[in-house]
């Protein structure tokens, strides 16, 4: 019960209402408890074949040939190769997109200027587009027939299917996570504090360092776990720009599809059961930090609201 | 630290916030700016710290243009309305953080810091609270430190926008005084903007009345409050009835039963405007004499010791208010629709130039 307080009611459902966050549900306005036990039950049942179920099979069929053959699997050189190339895309791409989301955020909230509205919807972008599209941009940049392909061609430059365009599409492809975290938190704070530092004698850097990031940190942090998650398994974009060549543009969402192509099952699924396991990571880490931006953001509302 | 506001306009888009304010502050007094909202005070206010440039106009600070000196080089401290303490800091650190983001050069050591920070926090007697976050002060201790930490960079103008607008009734009184004790012991030039009168009046050593941008009249409280320049200064300094009428030789006609007797030696100014503020009123069973206003009581009601009560009177749409002490309208004894008699104590009369013609008069003869 999450109110000892409150009067006992006879009847069986008295205990399962009383879960519900406002406390005891008004039987009053409830439904029937057999259309709740329904319901409820539907919902975990579907949860259960959409996501628990792939999630179980993936892990069943990558140690399908034993915990060696699962190993074998993985420190094949290809996939370890697959595994460097998207380590080296995730370390370049969320850096960027840190810097980005950041100075992003931060002009949008802590400044006012004619065409704000149109630079939040810029950043939605890659939101909108699909990845594919996003891909075939890259290949009309830099393509054989592309705007400046001809140049490069000429220069020995290699961008298109090369490391370069991988990091390009994943930065392009992961580009909002940052900033959309931010902007909310940084909005609901405000500017006054930033406005008190520099009173205080503290210059837009000391300012920035001492109270901005302090005050966004949770939020950032959420925004990297996202924008991680994201950049390693992107695959659409990844996928047009890379030429898939083994060992060497091949990430690890790539290396799952060529395997599997390959009838290489048990290959396939071991490289994806790394990849569900980081999305199991990711489902902690950011439950962990939600926490800490309702924290933060509860302060916020306590320090305007209190008397 | 004296200044001076030289003829400083602004403007916000179509907004004329201030329309050329010309101001001098003398060295150590502490200047309320009260005005309503939109008067432009705030915008003074941060103009003066700069957070905020002026269009055109100087600001000099001992007589030094300080007009385009960055908001860091000012040496200004400023409180904020809702205090803009930082959240992630404890109030020690608060306190401490002008001191610590001082250029290198100039960094007091961290004994320094330690012994000035308590020093402050001792000042605004809230030494036990230093280990504390912001977040488990109440709003007036959290006003306090906001104080505390302005002043760490002995700044030599304090600036505090609405300091009390967000307390309750009560804290705001205490704060007041506080407040006014502590710029006598430290004598720091301050400028504080408030829309509340009653706290200009209380705490200030002059008040700067704004309205529409434009400063309607400087002065010490009683000055300000004894003769108003305007009437816009009288009637934002407190509830008042106003009279439109005629002045001719030394009377003041409004209306078919009301008139105002001048004290000798008045120009006659033609269409007037009179102020006669509700506590001036003597209140009478009898018209005894001249200059009594036939009224009748529309309604009363008691507050604490004072009773406040609106009469009608003939040809007039707004009722007059009248607030006698209590034991005064017992001794009337008399009930709503009593025909009563009303004669102004005070009168304050102003032409019809100084009104400005934004309103037109409550009633017509």
């Amino acid at each position: 019960m999450s109110s000892s307080s409150a009067i006992p009611t006879p009847g069986a459902s008295v205990k399962e209402a009383a879960n519900t966050p406002g406390g005891r549900l008004n039987r009053a306005v409830g439904e029937p408890a057999w259309v709740r036990r329904l319901l409820i039950g539907l919902a975990i049942l579907s949860l259960a074949v959409i996501l628990l179920v792939p999630l179980a099979a993936v892990f069943h069929q990558a140690f399908h040939k034993g915990f060696a053959g699962y190993w074998a699997a993985i420190t094949a050189p290809d996939t370890l190769s697959a595994i460097r190339l998207t380590l080296i895309a995730c370390a370049i791409a969320v850096p960027l997109n840190v810097v980005f989301g950041v100075a992003a955020a931060w002009c949008i909230t802590k400044f006012d200027f004619p065409g704000k509205n149109f630079l939040i919807t810029l950043i939605d972008l890659p939101f909108s587009i699909s990845p594919v599209i996003s891909g075939l941009v890259f290949v009309l940049l830099f393509g054989a027939q592309g705007f400046i392909g001809p140049y490069l061609i000429e220069h020995d430059i290699r961008i298109l299917f090369a490391v370069p365009a991988i990091v390009l599409a994943t930065v392009f492809v992961t580009f909002p996570f940052v900033a959309r975290e931010l902007i909310p938190v940084m909005q609901a704070q405000g500017t006054e504090e930033e406005t008190a530092s520099i009173t205080l004698g503290a210059s837009g850097w000391q300012t920035f360092w001492r109270i901005t990031l302090p005050n966004i940190k949770w939020g950032l942090l959420y925004g990297v776990v996202l924008c991680n998650a994201r950049a390693m398994g992107e695959f659409g974009a990844v996928s047009v720009v890379s030429g898939h060549i083994r060992g060497e543009t091949n990430t690890l969402p790539l290396h799952v599809e060529i395997l599997y192509n390959e009838y290489d099952f048990t290959g396939a699924f071991a490289v994806a059961s790394l990849l569900a396991f980081l999305a199991v990571v990711t489902l902690i880490a950011k439950k962990i930090l939600e926490r800490g931006i309702r924290a933060q953001l509860a302060e916020v509302n306590a320090s305007k609201g209190a008397e | 630290m004296s200044i001076k506001i030289d003829n400083v306009r602004k403007n916000f888009g179509n907004f004329e916030a201030l329309a050329g304010v010309s101001l001098d502050i003398p060295s150590g007094e502490l200047v309320a700016l009260l005005g309503p909202s939109g008067s432009g005070k705030t915008t003074l206010l941060r103009i003066l710290s700069g957070l905020e440039a002026p269009d055109t106009g100087r600001i000099l600070f001992e007589g030094r243009d300080a007009t385009d000196d960055h908001v860091r080089d000012r040496q200004v401290g400023f409180v904020f309305q809702h205090y803009a303490l930082f959240r992630h800091l404890t109030i020690f650190e608060n306190v401490a953080y002008g001191l610590r983001v001082k250029p290198k050069s100039q960094r007091p050591d961290d004994a320094y810091i330690t012994s000035r920070v308590n020093e402050l926090l001792k000042l605004v007697q809230l030494d036990w609270l230093g280990d504390r976050y912001p977040n488990q002060l109440s709003g007036g201790q959290r006003q306090r430190i906001a104080l505390a930490r302005a002043l760490a960079v002995e700044p030599k103008l304090l600036l505090l926008d609405e300091p009390f607008g967000a307390l309750d009734a009560k804290v705001r009184l205490e704060l007041r005084h506080w407040l006014r004790r502590l710029h006598d012991d430290l004598g720091i030039t301050s400028v504080f903007v408030t829309h509340d009168q009653e706290e200009a009046m209380e705490v200030s050593d002059r008040v700067v009345i704004l309205n529409h941008g434009k400063i309607e009249q400087v002065g010490t409280p009683e000055e300000v409050y004894d003769a108003p320049a305007t009437p816009f200064v009288h009637e934002f300094l407190g509830l008042t009835n106003l009279f439109t009428g005629n002045l001719r030789s030394e009377v003041l006609a409004a209306g078919r039963n009301v008139k105002f007797t001048q004290e000798p030696g008045l120009d006659d100014k033609g269409e007037s405007y009179a102020y006669v503020r509700p506590y001036d009123f003597e209140v009478s069973a009898q018209a005894d004499g001249e200059d009594w206003i036939p009224a009748e009581l529309a309604l009363s009601q008691t507050v604490g010791n004072i009773v406040r009560l609106s009469f009608k009177v003939e040809g007039r749409e707004d009722v007059v208010r009248v607030e006698l002490e209590k034991e005064r309208f017992r001794a009337l004894r008399v009930g709503l629709g009593a025909k009563l008699f009303l004669k102004p104590r005070h009168v304050q009369v102003f032409g019809k130039a100084a009104k400005g013609g934004q309103e037109g008069p409550a009633w017509e003869i």
